[in-house]
């Protein structure tokens, strides 16, 4: 009984600070949350990756369902760029098996080094200064309590937005990630949306990505419900965390964040592309 | 320069500050009614697995019924962004944005053709 608490634990525990990052910065947390499980709980590959889409799901819908409320994420922009992100998806899953991952590996790998690149050095500009609103559809607005301000924003070029949102849905089913690492940057740099809008309405949006894969998952029984369980329930926990932290963070500390993890997990995917 | 900028944002609302008002309204009240459904999926299932997890520990030997258990928790959490979705749509449709809606309606109907294609 001692193995099993212990072995809950670090489960949750494992879940907790997936959900943290996760919430934070609008990743899945599945980046980190598989790794752990194979390497740190000896947990088989396709159980580990089938926990992981679960735990996205958990951590989307926990950070959402404030996020979504309080205006962060921008719930409009959000179900515009998850036609693109389902499609990319949908075609990822249909051409797995054709493409050499190898190759796609390299490209994300010199993509997410860039992208660390521009976000650390990135000055303020106007996406961290309030931007007037036009009125348009997709237009948002939040009060950052960290600035004490209320951010209004339009939302630029939406072609770039949903082009990335189609990138990050073909790479999500071919590499296993969620996605929100091509799109935080991608909504933040091309389309002037705030870092912490961007991550907000990533975070938003990969729950229904993560979901698509995973009804495919349980429907084949493929879900070990147990371990998914009590991982979620972690990330459930840790979610909070992640956003009570960014609410207390300035822009510049969540992208600085987002780009030291950025450039971590490039490190770790240039492995494993050297390696083949 | 800030409070410029802020002066330069007012004065922009105000022409049709009416209007404004209105759109930020249906955005704050779909806002509300997307985390509505995000936090009764959250909260039902997180019940659930808590329950199939604290089960597991206290009776290892009999796993099956937190495994079930566990699972029911899973597929409610699974479920969640698509009620998400549908609550939105619902949202749009309260507010007569008819093309937010037609979007949503595209993203079911693409989640609706992976889930029968995969």
């Amino acid at each position: 009984m001692a193995e099993a608490i212990l072995r809950t634990v670090g489960l949750l525990a494992a879940g907790a600070a997936s959900g943290l990052v996760g919430a934070l910065l609008g990743l899945g947390g599945g980046i980190f949350l598989i790794p752990a499980l194979v390497l740190g709980f000896g947990v088989p590959m396709h159980s580990a990756v089938a926990a992981g889409l679960v735990a996205v799901i958990a951590t989307s819908s926990a950070g959402g369902a404030r996020n979504a409320e309080q205006g962060f994420a921008n719930v409009r922009l959000g179900m515009a760029l998850e036609t693109t992100t389902v499609l990319g998806a949908l075609a990822g899953a249909l051409l797995a098996h054709r493409l050499p991952e190898r190759a796609l590996l390299g490209l994300f790998t010199a993509l997410q080094f860039a992208v660390s690149c521009v976000l650390w050095k990135r000055r303020q500009r106007h996406a961290d200064a309030p931007v007037r609103a036009e009125g348009g559809l997709l237009d948002g607005e939040y009060h950052d309590p960290a600035s004490r301000q209320t951010v209004r924003y339009a939302v630029l070029r939406l072609p770039a937005a949903l082009a990335a949102s189609l990138g990050a849905g073909v790479m999500s089913a071919l590499l296993g990630v969620g996605g929100g690492i091509i799109k935080v940057p991608a909504l933040h740099l091309f389309c002037g949306v705030p870092m912490k809008a961007a991550a907000a309405t990533s975070n938003l949006m990969i729950g229904v990505t993560a979901a698509a894969s995973a009804v495919v998952y349980l429907g084949q029984g493929r879900v070990p419900a147990l371990l998914a369980a009590a991982v979620s329930l972690g990330v459930l926990a840790g979610s909070q965390g992640g956003i009570w932290l960014s609410r207390r963070m300035s822009e510049a500390g969540v992208r600085r964040v987002f780009a030291a993890v950025t450039f971590s997990i490039a490190l770790a995917m240039l492995r494993r592309a050297l390696a083949g | 320069m800030r409070a410029e900028e802020l002066r330069r944002m007012r004065a922009n609302a105000s022409p049709d500050g009416c209007q404004c008002q209105r759109a930020a309204a249906l955005r704050r009240e779909e806002g509300r009614l997307a985390s509505m459904a995000l936090r009764i999926g959250v909260r039902c299932s997180g019940a659930v697995m808590a329950l199939a997890v604290v089960w597991s520990v206290l009776r290892p030997a009999d796993a099956e019924p937190a495994r079930s258990l566990a699972l029911v928790g899973v597929a409610v959490l699974v479920a969640t962004p698509f009620l998400r979705v549908v609550s939105l749509a619902a949202a749009f449709a309260r507010g007569r944005q008819w093309r937010m809606l037609a979007v949503s309606a595209v993203v079911l109907v693409l989640l609706l053709a992976g889930v029968l294609l995969l």
